[in-house]
């Protein structure tokens, strides 16, 4: 939502199509963006199937939006699951299709070894063939799609997402938070926060962090998030000893994540695959020094040294370093604190995320810019 | 979430529509749905019930089951 509230307030007329939540209306305009939430009233216990039958109905509502008398000039979809409806759509209407990609199907699973992996690795194809514009949310990713899809370079931007700072200007009562968490007052506390998938990498944080307690006996790790790696995660933290200092919050609302994050010490992002890395910008945003696998997009938002730092993936003793590194040097954190602060407010508002992508639109358009 | 068959049934209710108390499925639907042991399938159930990612409600004297925010969360999170 942070693209469409700053293409609306860049003027663009946006109309975000997405599904039902419980709680959350069938429709409602949300500071200029016109949001439909679509109520998918059949479903399929396959999930491709499922896919298939939601882009059909998110198809329907564009089809009830044109019959009352809309019309767009641009389809702007996200990645392969509602690529589908996104050329269906572009083929009724006759309109330009651009297509952002946040990953890759070969990228997340590493092989196409199953037919769903595959089927998804195909729709990507797909999309990449028939999009105008295909949107690439890091350089890395960029050259991934047009590596593995052949697609011309002309076709295929780069363009990071962005991040709203006002989420982040919350003064905060850090000895309240540490005490609703459990965690003591004086405690290094190095943050976490994702997904609980293994792209993420929180199996190599674990061992890492018991490491840590080598030399900082007294730390926490607190893990924001949940996912279906949760229990094996747990099973790591039991195994070596470690469960009694590491805390899964599960899912928690945003305000408690920006709470979490400026209590914190040092924030890791142990990623093994990672096109982009918001997380790192939430992290960066929030005024906490990170410490990140040198992997995708992570190492093109993170300069080491400068802004943050980089440590090896899938490598315990590189993140304990990392961390360390960090942790040992008051000096240093404020350093890379300061101008990862800084490079966010600078070069990724989505006002200016904003700004690159309707150049993209009047360039498919045929506008010129 | 200790068994990946906990993720199974949580995809499987999202994928059914099953994230509504109208659109709940009956414990005998979803076995057939999942084709697992039926002890299997209690035990899973039962915890996920505990855990707050899934509902049950009561139709006809049968308890019928729908995912809770938290759990398309979870389900949801598997696929991106």
């Amino acid at each position: 939502m942070g693209l469409s509230r700053a293409l609306a307030r860049a003027g663009v007329d946006v109309h975000v199509i997405t599904l039902e939540f419980p709680g959350a209306k069938g429709y409602e305009e949300v500071d200029g963006v016109k949001v439909y939430r679509v109520r998918v009233e059949i479903g399929n216990p396959n999930f491709l199937t499922w896919v298939f039958i939601f882009n059909h109905f998110m198809e329907k509502q564009v089809g009830m939006l044109l019959q009352s008398g809309c019309s767009f000039d641009i389809i702007h979809v996200h990645d392969w699951l509602t690529t589908p409806a996104g050329i269906a759509l572009r083929h009724i209407m006759d309109r330009r299709l651009v297509l952002t990609m946040h990953s890759t199907e070969i990228g997340r699973s590493t092989t196409l070894d199953n037919p769903d992996a595959y089927t998804k690795d195909s729709i990507e194809w797909w999309g990449t063939y028939e999009a105008s514009a295909v949107i690439a949310v890091s350089s890395s990713l960029r050259w991934e799609i047009i590596n593995h899809f052949k697609v011309p370079e002309w076709k295929v931007y780069a363009l990071p997402n962005g991040i709203d700072l006002d989420r982040f200007k919350v003064n905060i009562d850090r000895n309240s938070v540490r005490m609703k968490w459990g965690i003591p007052l004086d405690a290094p506390l190095i943050v976490a926060l994702g997904r609980l998938t293994s792209q993420k990498g929180f199996q190599h944080l674990i061992p890492a962090f018991a490491k840590i307690l080598h030399k900082y006996p007294n730390a926490r790790l607190i893990i924001i998030g949940d996912g279906w790696m949760r229990g094996e995660l747990e099973s790591i933290a039991w195994s070596l000893g470690v469960r009694d200092k590491v805390i899964f919050t599960g899912f928690i609302g945003d305000r408690e994540v920006v709470e979490i994050l400026k209590s914190g010490d040092v924030m890791v992002i142990p990623s093994v695959y990672e096109p982009f890395g918001i997380t790192a910008l939430e992290g960066m945003a929030a005024g906490i020094p990170v410490v990140v696998s040198s992997v995708g997009g992570l190492r093109e938002i993170v300069e080491h040294e400068k802004d943050g730092v980089w440590v090896y993936p899938a490598n315990p003793d590189s993140i304990a370093w990392g961390i360390d590194r960090v942790l040992s040097d008051p000096g240093f954190a404020n350093y890379i604190r300061r101008n990862a602060f800084n490079k966010v407010a600078s070069k990724y508002s989505w006002d200016s995320i904003a700004r690159e992508t309707i150049k993209i639109y009047r360039r498919v358009l045929g506008e010129g810019v | 979430m200790n068994h990946p068959n906990e993720i199974t049934v949580l995809t499987t209710l999202n994928n059914i529509g099953a994230i509504r108390p109208e659109k709940a499925i009956s414990f005998s639907n979803l076995l057939a749905s999942l084709r697992v042991r039926e002890d299997v399938l209690r035990s899973i159930v039962e915890k996920l019930v505990n855990q707050n990612y899934i509902e049950a409600v009561d139709k006809n004297g049968e308890k019928y089951y729908y995912l809770t925010s938290k759990g398309i969360l979870i389900a949801l999170s598997t696929y991106s």
